[in-house]
């Protein structure tokens, strides 16, 4: 029931500024992929191009059978697609509860919505901030929410940018550990963008390498572990 | 007794024309110079609808609400229309766009119901004042005052309770998020916008016996209505309320009190509320800096 994501000759533009040009990524269903990049490489740019939200885009993007550049964002989120942004983008007027129990729209019947419990279960902090808002949470408490509220809609895939970022080392590990419980209680389909190479790469079994809008590097997270090349001259080591 | 009693009724009014219109800003980021004549639509629909007659209270409630429903199903033609493709264009041809539909509602009823006055009847129980404190108010007055402050409960109980609440604040927020999260944007749009323009319509329909009707009373509280969103704050029906009841009340005074004043109470509340809040009484600071 679960299908590769498959992007083929992906080009985007924000108005007439061309980002991406012919990107190509696989991702099995079921494996996780890091996506790594220097700033500004197009890591954002290529998540919300597979969600096809906020930026041009030509090329193709398919799901399984789906066609996500055809859809639009709340169908994106039915078929089973969650981005979570890099700004985390929580409402801050609405409690942690609301935040979640929004997220309900993006399950079907066939992939019924986690619970506020189950969520609470597998995040445990959020259990003791329920009630409270938005606005009143810390970096890393968005973050996890963020996370958590992606996983209501019992998503297939989870696009995951840079969820390290800006995040104390031991809040950092605390999110490594959520990802790791989330990858082997569901199947998810993975994408991971991050900077912190050694967080992401731990994470994922495939590595795609980014550099000004073009793919350097795909192969196994083994074939990078033996590519010093790669990771001196496309990210900050 | 009386200042205060008309202030009141004044400021229930502004605030359901305010509302509506708070509501459609908030949400879709839209300035819609087109409610005035949603509010005037309202307000000739209840007239056909009672056909100017006293009616008995139950009935003239009944049909004011059904007038603000069909006045919500212009707007929801006009969003379909217009208002859709107006959200991704930037503000000042999206102001005209409204502009334009405000003249054509306007042209519209002056085809329909033509340049000279016509006049509502209050509800037949309703049309004698009665006595508080020696001071005669009328009765209609009460039903006004009623139905602002049941919209006023309403709209609350809709916004902080109920899964729509929760995807109009959501969409007001951030619509880019609550589309990634399954909501459908474009719904919560529509239904926001009805909502918004039932308030216009009941507005008008409630104004009805209290103004001599032609197509101008587009205009009549639109002006006061927008100053009470920017002295409420952009988005808050909450500060609607406390600055439409101020703006009333302080009208009213003035009225009785400083009459040379009193076409200026506007500005004199818009002046001393912005001073000390820039973002309005409730509103937050964020919205205003954001792009709208
Ligand atoms: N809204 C936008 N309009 C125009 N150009 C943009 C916009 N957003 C991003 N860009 C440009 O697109 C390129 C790719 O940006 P993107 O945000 O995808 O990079 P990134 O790899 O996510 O970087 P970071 O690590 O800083 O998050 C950059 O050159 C950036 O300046
Ligand atoms: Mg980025």
């Amino acid at each position: 029931m679960s299908d590769d994501l498959e992007v083929r000759d992906l080009h985007a533009f924000y108005g007439t500024a061309h980002v991406l040009f012919g990107v190509d990524l696989t991702v099995p269903a079921g494996t996780t992929t890091a996506l790594l990049g220097r700033n500004g490489a197009g890591k954002t740019t290529l998540l919300r191009s597979i969600a096809n939200a906020e930026v041009k885009t030509s090329g193709s993007v398919r799901y399984g059978p789906t066609d996500l550049r055809a859809l639009a964002p709340h169908r994106v989120a039915r078929a089973g697609v969650q981005l979570v942004p890099e700004d985390r983008r929580i409402f801050t007027r609405l409690t942690v509860r609301e935040n979640l129990r929004l997220a309900t729209k993006a399950a079907t019947p066939d992939r019924p919505a986690l619970s506020v419990d189950r969520i609470v279960d597998l995040f445990p902090l959020l259990g003791d901030l329920i009630g409270r808002a938005g606005y009143a949470l810390s970096g890393g408490e968005q973050q996890l929410l963020a996370i958590a509220r992606a996983m209501v809609g019992n998503p297939s895939l989870l696009l995951l940018d840079e969820p390290s970022e800006g995040l104390a080392p031991r809040i950092v590990e605390q999110v490594g550990e959520v990802i790791r419980r989330l990858q082997s209680e569901f199947t998810l389909t993975v994408v991971l963008a991050e900077q912190n190479s050694h967080f992401a790469v731990g994470l994922a079994d495939a590595v795609c390498v980014i550099d000004d809008g073009r793919v350097v590097f795909d192969g196994s997270a083994e074939a990078f572990a033996a590519q010093d090349a790669v990771r001196e001259r496309y990210l900050q080591v | 007794m009386i200042i205060l009693a008309t202030g009141l009724t004044d400021g229930m009014l502004i605030f359901l024309v305010a509302s509506g219109l708070t509501l459609v800003l908030g949400v879709m980021r839209v300035v819609n110079f087109s409610h005035g004549g949603f509010f005037m639509i309202g307000a000739y629909l209840a007239y056909e609808l009672l056909r100017g007659h006293a009616q008995p209270i139950w009935v003239f409630v009944l049909l004011v609400i059904v007038a603000s429903a069909a006045t919500a199903v212009v707007g929801l033609v006009s969003e379909r229309v217009l208002f859709r493709r107006l959200y991704k264009l930037p503000e000042v041809t999206s102001l005209l766009g409204t502009y334009a539909l405000l003249l054509i509602l306007e042209g519209g009823a002056q085809l329909i119901w033509g340049q000279n006055p016509v006049t509502q009847a209050e509800p037949s129980s309703l049309v004698h004042a009665f006595t508080v404190a020696g001071a005669q108010v009328p009765r209609y007055d009460i039903l006004i005052v009623a139905a602002g402050v049941l919209t006023a409960a309403g709209l609350q109980v809709l916004i902080k309770r109920t899964e729509f609440g929760r995807q109009l604040t959501a969409v007001a927020e951030d619509r880019f998020m609550a589309g990634l999260l399954g909501v459908n944007v474009n719904r919560v749009f529509a239904a926001t916008f009805a909502l918004g323009i039932f308030l216009a319509g009941l507005g008008g329909a409630l104004a009805g016996p209290t103004l001599s009707m032609v197509p101008d009373i587009a205009v009549t509280f639109i002006l006061q209505a927008f100053a009470v969103v920017i002295i409420g704050g952009f988005g808050s029906i909450g500060g609607s309320l406390i600055a439409a009841l101020a703006l009333g009340l302080l009208n009213s005074f003035l009225a009785s009190d400083a009459p040379s004043l009193a076409d200026f109470s506007l500005y004199i509340l818009m002046a001393a509320v912005l001073i000390v809040r820039p973002q309005g009484l409730l509103g937050s600071r964020q919205l205003v800096g954001e792009d709208l």
